[in-house]
């Protein structure tokens, strides 16, 4: 029963450690820059939020199959097939939390007033120095609430998890998978105590999360 | 000694503007949306001209003709802005650090502390003021922990320009330094910068849209309206 929980642990800690850099990244270039195609891009990287689960799975394993074009970049790359392995599942899990965290970051960015930057500028600091040292920090909240969230949607991810990582005990059975699993063999107890802990952890986050933004502003108020 | 030589097509108009500063406070006096701001940010190099020349000291730092662009990072130039931007997460004296490379901060720290006997204008001179001198001078010793957000009008205006001063710059912008304070504190403040200004040596660029201010403060004014040179 714990394989699972290890498992989803594991699964989430790595989607989100690359959801991370990479909704950072791209949540700073779309917040301070314009360029053609901006709104495209704007599009496709919110896209996974409103896709059934189901449909980004198929996508994924079309994209990332055997025979298609990421899935042979990857086997000529490194020899070996991401889908049905754990790899997949932490395909799934970054691919579906990604605009969780991309929507808080770029929120909180766009949030930074812009004359902090230019001071900076005219201070000698150079493009990432004023991210690391202004930008960062007075988005930080943002930033960690996207995280969290991203934490929690990438923990909680099964349709397309299911469909590109397949339900392998131990290998790519995550949590909802194994409830999903248990419940259909008629194994209730497995299903209550994970579900049990689904459920505990999620309203830890979300509690944890309101009362950490709720301290923060008392003390912002303190500081001025 | 600067020297600016630009035009921008704006929205409503274009600005046309051709001037010089020495060692003075020049005032750029108009109505607001009169293109002041923009010329600063052109000389800053926030803001791109469409053509013309900048140059600072001999220094190119803009020049059409000759494809040059200086980032703004590297023109040496202190800019005083509208509404101060502080940094709001960081405490006086971080601010004031702010634009110090790290590594001359214990240099400046030491030549401070031995550079303790010297006038303000020897001190100049070597081009060395350390942190604890300029909070000295601007009176934020007893604040230097605290954070923008505590700070009265007057006191973030001095933190600004301490902030902008602590990196040496070759010249200083400042845009619309006093219009956010009340009565008192401007006249206190219009006083400290003329003397800041006697003991820095560097010309001062300064806009504002007060006539009387203008002539408070201005060696020389250059009126500014719809982007044109009056």
């Amino acid at each position: 029963m714990l394989e699972p929980v290890i498992l989803s642990l594991k699964v989430a800690v790595l989607a989100v450690m690359i959801v991370f850099v990479l909704g950072l990244l791209l949540a700073r270039l779309m917040a301070r820059h314009e360029f053609p195609g901006q709104d495209v891009l704007e599009a496709l990287l919110t896209l996974p939020l409103v896709l059934p689960p189901s449909v980004v799975g198929y996508g994924l394993l079309v994209l990332f199959g055997v025979h298609g074009p990421l899935g042979k970049l990857a086997e000529t790359l490194f020899g070996a097939r991401i889908v049905f392995t754990w790899w997949a599942a932490v395909l799934a899990a970054t691919v579906v939390s990604f605009p969780l965290m991309y929507q808080s970051a770029k929120a909180a960015i766009s949030g930074v007033d812009l004359n902090l930057e230019r001071a900076a500028r005219t201070l000698g600091a150079g493009e990432w120095r004023i991210f690391a040292t202004v930008t960062l920090p007075l988005a930080w909240p943002g930033i960690v609430a996207g995280l969290v969230l991203a934490f929690a949607r990438a923990l909680g991810e099964f349709g397309a998890t299911l469909m590109i990582a397949g339900n392998i005990p131990g290998q790519t059975q995550t949590i909802p998978l194994a409830i999903y699993f248990a419940v259909e063999s008629g194994d209730t107890a497995t299903a209550q105590t994970l579900g049990g802990i689904m459920a505990m952890f999620s309203f830890t986050v979300i509690f944890g999360l309101n009362y950490w933004t709720k301290w923060r502003k008392l003390r912002q108020e303190g500081r001025g | 000694m600067l020297e600016v030589r630009i035009t921008k097509k704006l929205p409503h108009f274009s600005l046309e503007v051709d001037f010089s500063a020495d060692r003075e406070i020049l005032v750029l006096v108009g109505p607001s949306g009169a293109g002041k701001t923009t010329v600063l940010d052109c000389i800053a190099g926030l803001r791109n001209p469409d053509r013309g020349e900048i140059r600072l000291d001999g220094r190119r730092l803009f020049s059409t003709e000759d494809r040059v662009n200086v980032p703004t990072r590297l023109r040496r130039i202190g800019y005083v802005f509208q509404n101060y931007a502080l940094f709001p997460h960081l405490t006086v004296k971080e601010n004031i650090m702010y634009g110090i490379p790290k590594g001359c901060r214990c240099s400046r720290a030491n030549s401070g502390a031995d550079g303790g006997g010297k006038s303000e204008a020897e001190a100049r001179s070597l081009g060395k003021f350390s942190v604890k001198d300029i909070l000295d001078m601007f009176k934020l010793t007893h604040l230097q922990s605290a954070y923008p957000g505590r700070l009265s009008g007057g006191e973030k205006q001095r933190t600004a320009l301490a902030r902008a001063l602590m990196v040496e710059p070759e010249l200083l912008l400042l845009d619309e330094p006093l219009s956010a304070l009340d009565k008192d504190t401007r006249g206190t403040l219009q006083q400290e910068l003329k003397e800041i200004h006697r003991l820095w040596k560097i010309p001062f660029v300064l806009i504002t849209h007060d006539q009387e201010e203008a002539r408070l403060l201005g060696d020389r004014i250059i009126g500014l309206n719809q982007g044109k040179q009056l």
